[in-house]
C-alpha cells in the first residue's frame, strides 16, 4: 500500500499551497510506470483528507501513457498501436522501438483555489 | 468566491528526493558505496547479499547492511552470519523503505569507515520503485523460478534499476529458464542494463560480481 505514502505526499503539496483550506481540486500526473494504483490512491486520499479542510477536495489524476518510438520511421506508438504479436519492434519496417523517458513520473501539476472576491 | 487554477509542477515525492539527495552526498563524501537491492519476495537477496558480505570482508573491505521487512529480524541475523554489522528496519506493513527510515538509523550506527553499504529493500516488485534511499546503484534481482517475463510484467521497478542479478541459476535447467529471453526482456525496458548469473548455493558469479561492483564503486567515488 504505498499509494498511502504517496497520498500523504500529496496532502502535504495541498496544506502547503492552500493553508487557507480553499481548495477544490489537485490535479497530479502519473507516468504509465509509476506503480500507483488509482483507485487505492483516491480512496488513500480520502482516508488522509477525512476530517481535514481539504476533505471535499477532488483528486484528479492524468496519466501519461507508455509512448515507443521507432527512431527510423520517426513515428510513435502507444501500446494500442503496436503489434500483439511482436509488441517490441515497430509495426512499420519491424525495428526496434525504444521507449520514451518520463515513465516513472509523479507530479502535482496544479491546484483549484477558491478565493474571496478581490484577494 | 472565485477559482482559480494555481500551477505547482512539482514531484509528489520531492521531500523524499531532497533528503535523498542529500544522503547521496554525504554517504559519497564519505567514501561509502551504497546500493539498494529491490526484488519479489524469495527471490535470493539474503542470501546473496549474506555471500557478497562475506567474501568482501575475505577481501578487507568494510562493508554493513540495513536490511528492511515488514515483520522480524529474521534476513538481519542471517546477514550478521557474514561478520558484517547489520541493522533491521521492520516497516510493520508498510511495503517499502523510504530515505528517511535509512536516515534515522544511519544516525545512530557507531560505525567506523565503510566501502559499501548494502540496502536490502522489502521483497515486493512494485512499491519500493519510486522511493530513492540515497543509493549510488540500484539492484535489482530475478530469480529463475519466477520466470522470464516479470521485465515486461513489472517494467517500472525493472527500469529503475542498474544492474540485474539472474539468480538461483543452479535451479535453471529445471526450471526450463530460458536465459536469452530474460534477457531480452530486460533490455527491452532498461537497454543497456548489466546482467550477472549468480547462485547463492553453488557461489557461481560471486566474484566477478564483486570485482564488478568494486569497479563501479572505485568509478563513482573518482
Ligand atoms: N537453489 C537456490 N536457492 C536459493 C538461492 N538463493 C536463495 N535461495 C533460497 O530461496 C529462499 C529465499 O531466499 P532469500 O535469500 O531469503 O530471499 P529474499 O529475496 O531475501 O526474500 P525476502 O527478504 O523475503 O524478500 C531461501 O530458501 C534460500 O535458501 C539460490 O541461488 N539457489
Ligand atoms: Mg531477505
Amino acid at each position: 500500500m504505498h499509494e498511502l505514502s504517496i497520498a500523504n505526499e500529496i496532502f502535504k503539496i495541498l496544506q502547503a499551497h492552500a493553508p487557507q483550506g480553499n481548495a477544490i481540486a489537485i490535479g497530479i500526473r502519473l507516468g504509465a510506470w509509476s506503480c500507483v494504483g488509482e483507485q487505492s490512491l483516491q480512496n488513500s486520499f480520502r482516508w488522509v483528507t477525512d476530517q481535514t479542510p481539504f476533505c471535499n477536495v477532488r483528486l484528479d489524476i492524468e496519466r501519461i501513457e507508455e509512448v515507443w518510438i521507432c527512431k527510423t520511421c520517426q513515428q510513435s506508438f502507444d501500446q494500442s498501436k503496436q503489434s500483439e504479436s511482436d509488441p517490441q519492434n515497430c509495426p512499420w519496417c519491424g525495428e526496434k522501438l525504444e521507449l520514451l523517458d518520463g515513465l516513472s513520473e509523479m507530479s502535482v501539476e496544479w491546484i483549484e483555489l477558491l478565493d474571496q472576491q478581490g484577494t | 468566491m472565485e477559482p482559480r487554477i494555481l500551477q505547482v509542477r512539482t514531484k509528489i515525492l520531492k521531500a523524499n528526493d531532497t533528503l535523498a539527495r542529500q544522503m547521496r552526498a554525504s554517504f559519497l563524501s564519505q567514501g561509502i558505496f551504497v546500493s539498494n537491492w529491490v526484488s519479489s519476495p524469495g527471490s535470493g537477496k539474503t542470501l546473496w547479499l549474506e555471500r557478497t558480505l562475506g567474501r568482501m570482508i575475505q577481501r578487507g573491505l568494510n562493508v554493513a547492511a540495513i536490511v528492511g521487512d515488514l515483520e522480524t529480524d529474521r534476513d538481519a541475523q542471517r546477514l550478521r552470519r557474514s561478520g558484517a554489522s547489520v541493522r533491521q528496519i521492520m516497516t510493520h506493513g508498510l511495503c517499502h523503505l523510504e530515505a528517511e527510515m535509512v536516515q534515522r538509523h544511519w544516525n545512530h550506527w557507531e560505525l567506523g569507515p565503510i566501502d559499501h553499504l548494502f540496502i536490502e529493500n522489502v521483497g515486493n516488485l512494485v512499491c519500493p520503485t519510486s522511493w530513492d534511499l540515497g543509493e549510488s546503484l540500484r539492484v535489482g534481482m530475478l530469480s529463475v523460478t519466477e520466470g522470464e517475463d516479470k521485465p515486461l510484467k513489472y517494467p517500472g521497478l525493472f527500469n529503475t534499476c542498474d544492474v540485474v542479478l539472474l539468480t538461483k541459476m543452479d535451479l535453471a535447467e529445471a526450471c526450463e529458464f530460458d536465459l536469452s529471453s530474460a534477457v531480452t526482456n530486460l533490455q527491452t525496458v532498461r537497454p543497456g542494463i548489466e546482467v550477472f548469473e549468480t547462485s547463492g548455493k553453488t557461489l557461481a558469479g560471486l566474484d566477478p560480481w564483486i570485482d564488478w561492483l568494486e569497479a563501479r564503486r572505485k568509478v563513482i567515488l573518482g
